[in-house]
């Protein structure tokens, strides 16, 4: 009986890995065709201006902001073969369960393509710091050549530590339930009923505020600010309050958020019908 | 095997089925008639889990097809009408979607592929719909899956790859698989399709098969309907192609007539003298056998005579003979307009 299960477990893993495997045969040429546009556009920036657009100096940020608008694109067209005419009931069948096939494409959106990205992007973002500098160290210009030693490379740990890759993780899965529910223009709609969200939770603690520290002046108030003091019009919240409420936004946007977005994106798979062909 | 119970099954507020039952057991070819929109792709689609029921219970060899676990899924398979290919070469497909079924046979998908004239360099997506269809048959008849549901499988074929296919599948039939053929087109597999099941106005009108029908009934060519056990008859070019309540040799027998050669004329005179020599197979090989879509048309326009005529009771004749008014049924009318 033991060994039965762990067979089914193995069984059900290698179906996964082979899930991840097949996700990644689809997409990869679009990653690889990404991946040269920017490679590209560097390299043409280094020979006109003699400098890697993404690696000159302030602009090394644009690295994580590549990365998460690719893993928003990926995740969010994580289950578009599945709301797909006749690709769909194609997808539904492959045998293999839907929580095989969630799992696979949470692996994806949420670890293997992120890591491939930020690997991809400190390759390339070395490689052409290293094209700079031996463009500089060759240059007859003295200032070039002193400047040569402080060209610098993106680094995964530059985009904000596990906090942003944390959070892009978070993206993902938000994006990955948008996937699942909405079959036309799941990044608008995801994208507003993100909006949306963070505007009612917004609006139930400011009234959970409102009744608790009977303020009639929420307007200052800076629950989401970075200055760590929350304000009432004259009055400052304690400091226990002030931790309260931001272990409350941190349950809110770490723990709920994500654990809905997993399970409601489950759900939305595992429900899939193919209704949307003839009968 | 494929159990339904109590099935009901419906887009919106109007339900396809309702309350329905169904058997299929393995080693059968079975073939699903409806005409459109009776829901022939939504029965094979819930067979396969594509689709949920409402209430009731569907079983595919022991196992829930809404539940889509992944041994379920392995053993069966659904060939759309329009099948989805991905953009890769056939070895390709094989390596990357027949490893999700553990009985898939790569030696016969090869031997299929090669048959069925599929050429193996070019990317499945630029096939035409015929050799898309010829692929995901042979995918499906190789995959080792236990129940395979094909709709409309001989649709866009040319016909070199109909009288294939009908080989094929004849060649699939398997002690423990069931295979469940939906079509319209009813001639391309009349053959090896038995027993057909026959879906109308959200339910099973009739499960026959083969046998019963030609035991209990013959289609032959008439010059008039007058006197006999008529279940169903069109009007056609030369007479009336008509579906009667009794085999050739015994309705001749039992009314004292001559035979169908006789009648219509349409047999050969080898045939029709073989006939007179009182050979039932030389009978029932000419125009005795029962035509499937005579008897698929003879089941949705009148129903309740076909079933009079396979119920088997003693005055089924009786009280058909003399009885059919074409009038009556919508379909003849039809046809003799």
């Amino acid at each position: 009986m033991k060994n039965g299960t762990l067979n089914t477990i193995a069984a059900s893993l290698k179906r996964i890995g082979l899930l991840i495997r097949n996700r990644f045969y689809d997409e990869g040429p679009g990653l690889g065709i990404g991946l040269a546009v920017i490679a590209g556009i560097n390299l043409l920036s280094l020979l006109l201006a003699g400098q890697a657009w993404f690696n000159s100096q302030g602009s090394l940020g644009i690295w994580s902001v590549i990365i998460t608008v690719g893993v928003i694109v990926i995740s969010i067209s994580a289950f578009k073969g599945m709301h797909d005419g006749k690709a769909g009931v194609d997808w539904m069948l492959l045998p293999a369960s839907p929580l095989e096939k969630y799992i696979a494409a949470a692996v994806d959106c949420c670890i293997v393509y992120p890591l491939l990205a930020a690997g991809s992007a400190t390759l390339l973002s070395w490689l052409l710091s290293l094209i700079q500098k031996a463009i500089m160290l060759h240059s007859s210009n003295p200032l070039m050549q002193a400047y040569a030693s402080q060209i610098q490379f993106w680094t995964p740990m530059m985009a904000g530590g596990f906090k942003f890759w944390g959070e892009l993780a978070i993206t993902a899965a938000v994006a990955m339930a948008g996937s699942a529910t909405f079959r036309k223009n799941p990044f608008i709609k995801t994208a507003g009923i993100a909006i949306l969200y963070s505007l009612v939770a917004g609006a139930i603690m400011m009234i959970l505020i409102l009744i608790f520290f009977r303020s009639g002046n929420i307007s200052s108030s800076g629950i989401l600010g970075d200055l760590g003091v929350i304000q009432f019009g004259d009055r400052e919240l304690s400091s226990r309050a002030n931790r309260a409420i931001r272990i409350l936004v941190d349950i809110a946007q770490y723990g709920l958020l994500p654990l809905f977005a997993v399970f409601y994106g489950y759900f939305k798979v595992y429900e899939k019908e193919a209704r949307d062909e003839v009968q | 095997m494929i159990t339904f119970h109590a099935v009901t099954f419906g887009y919106g507020q109007k339900p396809l089925f309702k309350d329905l039952d169904l058997d299929l057991e393995p080693g059968c070819i079975y073939g699903l008639l409806g005409l459109n929109g009776a829901g022939k792709t939504s029965f094979l689609k819930l067979a396969a889990g594509a689709l949920r029921p409402q209430s009731g219970d569907i079983s595919v060899f022991g196992s829930d097809p809404s539940k889509r676990s992944a041994s379920g899924l392995a053993d069966l398979c659904f060939v759309p009408d329009d099948p989805w290919l991905p953009a890769v070469k056939p070895a390709d497909w094989v390596k990357r979607y027949a490893c999700f079924r553990p009985a898939f046979d790569s030696a016969r998908f090869d031997r299929l592929i090669d048959e069925l004239v599929l050429d193996r360099d070019k990317i499945l997506t630029k096939y035409s719909f015929g050799q898309r269809k010829k692929f995901a048959l042979a995918a499906a008849i190789a995959s080792g899956a236990h129940a395979l549901l094909l709709d409309e499988p001989t649709n866009g074929l040319d016909i070199p790859s109909k009288g294939q296919l009908r080989r094929i599948l004849a060649e699939s039939a398997d002690p423990g698989r069931v295979v469940l053929v939906s079509t319209h087109q009813v001639r391309d597999l009349e053959n090896i399709l038995d027993p057909v099941i026959i879906v109308h106005g959200g339910r099973v009108l009739f499960k026959l098969g083969a046998d019963e029908l030609s035991d209990k009934l013959s289609a032959r060519h008439l010059s008039s309907l007058e006197g006999e056990p008529v279940i169903y008859a069109e009007r056609d070019a030369i007479g009336w192609s008509g579906l009667l309540a009794a085999p050739a040799s015994n309705a001749a027998q039992s009314e004292g007539k001559g035979t169908a050669a006789q009648e219509g004329g349409l047999v050969s005179p080898d045939a029709a003298s073989q006939a007179e020599d009182g050979d039932a197979a030389a009978r029932t090989g000419g125009t005795g056998a029962p035509d499937l879509e005579l008897v698929f048309d003879a089941a949705i326009a009148a129903p309740e005579r076909l079933e009079l005529a396979l119920s088997g009771e003693p005055d089924a004749l009786a009280r058909l003979t003399g009885s059919y008014k074409p009038e009556e049924h919508e379909i003849a009318k039809e046809a003799a307009e």
